[in-house]
């Protein structure tokens, strides 16, 4: 009864709509369309083959032979270890990138927001590895991370202490990829912060000083509370980009030593395109896709408005 | 004891000629509510920023109860600042927003406390002080504003345009407001407007800067009476002061299109000289035709309620007359008007000053 109540009521609404309304909807749509089509093509319909995937046993290799399996594909991520450990791997890299990220990320953005005469210069310094492919990045990283060559290992011998394995132990490895991917993101996230900063009204700063606040109590109970919402945004943005993250281990460990560094995608990559098990990876690949979307759903409903400035 | 006093304050901008503050002397007595008027860039905003501490005078000393202030940080010149838009911090509630200082100076819980409730009774806010600024009337915030501003129990309060983002029946109120609290807690008051009505209503002195100067200082009857300068003259009062180009002429002042009006008394001028005359619109009478001075033809009147505005135009200059609604004519009907020479002004055409 309700529904079509709300159903009628609708279309009185549409049936309100002046033809000048009526006209510009259809020149809105029409400026959309190119790109909703394009979207719909290389975005939902690989996804929706994506997600019919998950329940086949399927390969690349003859994809006539799938057949379809239920959730054998999501039990199995239950029977082995490799998603887990993958997806282990994967939220301790996402934590370390987002460690170094948001502190480091927080300064340089108040050093861009402070009347220092480099800042230009620094703000493009910061902001050239976010530009910079990744590809190019990782092979950097691999030069100045070679355990006999490299330059990083060239710093530490020349201050006393031993040559360091880096990328090639289990233990340094994710540390290392996790350092990389954070030194080529935090200029982005600094960009978010000084935007953040930016948005603070001087004069509540400027409150707290009269009100008797140093520069540090500025800092602590004005400006880090009032960029919750900024912090917040970056914490999830670096999450999201760090759980998606497939350069490194493609490029500079190949996901060891010891699976150490088997980041959650190069592991989708390799079962699909090395192990040919198409099917799982497309299940694992839901996976993926349903944290991603939650932790974003999260973020939404924690940034609702709770107060403005 | 908190006297405020300005010794050759100035203030220079980097690769800005305008907006600069240059030598201000200013002495504030203790208890006085002093407001600071202006228009916009006359530098009444960046004096109050230096008292402050939001803002280093590039020359000059700032004393506050005799000690020298400029250099030290705002928390340590015993002062409290209300500003234009409120500066209330969104993430905390009223109580909140209002005890931060006392907060930050480690006052005991139950002082705090006291003092918090003690300020939202006094600005009726008692019920609010759970609430977020954003839950809050415009009117509310501005009491928080000031709330948060007399908990400290500052020597010295000062108010940076306070009123301006509030509607006109709420400026009413808050100016009533501000004036009664400055008489409970007589604490030393600089107040920053450009409205020259708050600077008339509140002030026990009131300071017309122009830029960057002090162009006229004393009491706000004195300056609407005896304006020093022809600026100060135009800027105090509303409706406006009108100016007519003058010319002393046998013995009296020759306003030009006939008018002719007898020198005030006790004032010889030359000959010849040429002078701006200002008469404020309620110094205008109706008269008889035989009488009166001026005749003109209304181009438009504007009633006020209690009075009417007659607007005229005399020797090609607009004026504005205010006439007791039943005697003032329609738009395009003649009026005849005389002018009390007792409430005239005469400033030098060329200087401005007064005669």
């Amino acid at each position: 009864m309700t529904a079509i109540d709300a159903q009628g009521t609708v279309a009185a609404a549409r049936a309100r709509r002046t033809p000048r309304q009526k006209r510009d909807a259809r020149v809105a749509y029409a400026f959309l369309a190119p790109f909703l089509f394009l979207l719909l093509l290389f975005q939902y319909v690989p996804l929706a083959m994506m997600a019919k995937n998950a329940f086949m046993d399927y390969s690349l290799l003859n994809p006539d032979a799938a057949k379809f399996v239920g959730l054998l594909n999501f039990s199995d991520m239950l029977y082995f270890d490799d998603a887990r450990e993958s997806l282990a791997a994967t939220f301790l890299f996402a934590l370390g990138v987002v460690a170094i990220v948001i502190p480091l990320g927080f300064v340089l953005a108040l050093f861009l927001d402070s009347k220092l005469p480099a800042r230009g210069i620094v703000r493009t310094i910061i902001m050239l590895p976010v530009v910079t492919s990744a590809v190019v990045v990782a092979t950097m990283w691999n030069f100045l991370l070679d355990p006999s060559n490299g330059l990083i290992n060239g710093v530490v011998t020349a201050m006393g202490l031993p040559r360091q394995p880096f990328l090639t132990s289990p233990d340094q490895a994710l540390v290392m990829i996790a350092v990389m991917t954070a030194w080529q993101q935090v200029g982005f996230a600094a960009i978010l912060f000084l935007g953040g900063l930016q948005g603070v009204p001087k004069e509540l700063a400027e409150a707290a000083r009269i009100d008797g606040a140093t520069a540090r109590q500025v800092l602590w109970n004005i400006t880090i509370p009032l960029l919750s919402r900024t912090t917040l945004f970056v914490v999830v943005i670096m999450t999201v980009f760090s759980l998606q993250a497939f350069a490194p281990a493609f490029l500079m460990t190949d996901g060891g030593p010891q699976d150490s560094t088997n980041l959650i995608v190069y592991h989708i990559y390799k079962t699909a395109f090395v192990m040919q098990n198409a099917g799982y990876a497309s299940a694992l690949s839901v996976l993926l896709l349903v944290i991603v979307l939650g932790i974003s759903l999260l973020q939404m409903w924690l940034l609702r408005a709770r107060w403005n400035y | 004891m908190a006297q405020v006093s300005l010794a050759g304050i100035g203030k220079t901008y980097e690769g800005a000629g305008a907006n600069t503050i240059a030598g201000l002397d200013l002495d504030v007595q203790d208890g006085e509510f002093l407001v600071l008027v202006g228009p916009s860039g006359c530098g009444k905003s960046t004096t109050l920023r230096m008292i402050a501490g939001l803002e280093e005078p590039t020359a000059g000393e700032i004393r506050i109860g005799g000690r020298r202030v400029d250099g030290l940080e705002p928390r340590e010149r015993g002062i409290a600042m209300v500003f234009q838009n409120y500066a209330l911090y969104p993430h905390m509630t009223v109580a909140q927003n209002m005890s931060f200082g006392l907060r930050l100076a480690k006052l005991p819980r139950a002082e705090i406390r006291r003092r918090v409730e003690g300020a939202a009774e006094t600005l009726g806010l008692s019920g609010h002080l759970d609430r977020h600024p954003k839950a809050l009337s415009g009117g509310q915030r501005q009491r928080v504003a000031m709330g948060r501003a007399i908990v400290r129990e500052p020597e010295v309060f000062l108010f940076d345009e306070p009123l301006s983002n509030l509607d006109a029946q709420l400026r009413g109120q808050m100016r009533a407001e501000i004036r009664r609290i400055h008489d409970r807690l007589s604490a030393t008051t600089i107040y920053v407007t450009h409205d020259q009505v708050e600077a008339m209503t509140l002030a026990d002195r009131v300071v017309v800067l122009k830029d960057g100067r002090i162009e006229q200082q004393g009491s706000p009857q004195e300056l609407y009476d005896r304006p020093a300068t022809r600026f100060v003259a135009g800027f105090l009062g509303s409706p406006q002061m009108n100016f007519l180009a003058a010319t002393v002429r046998n013995g009296a002042l020759d306003l030009g299109g006939g008018a002719v009006l007898p020198l005030p008394s006790g004032r010889p001028l030359p000959e010849g000289r040429r002078l701006d005359a200002g008469i404020r619109p309620e110094a205008f009478a109706a008269a008889a035709p035989e009488d009166a001075a001026f005749h003109a033809t209304a181009t438009m009147v504007e009633h006020l309620g209690a009075t009417s505005l007659v607007h005229f135009s005399h020797a090609g200059q607009d004026c504005a007359a205010l006439m007791e609604p039943a005697r003032a004519p329609r738009a395009g009907q003649p009026v005849h008007l005389s002018a009390d020479p007792a409430r005239l002004s005469l400033f030098d055409a060329d200087s401005g000053r007064a005669v």
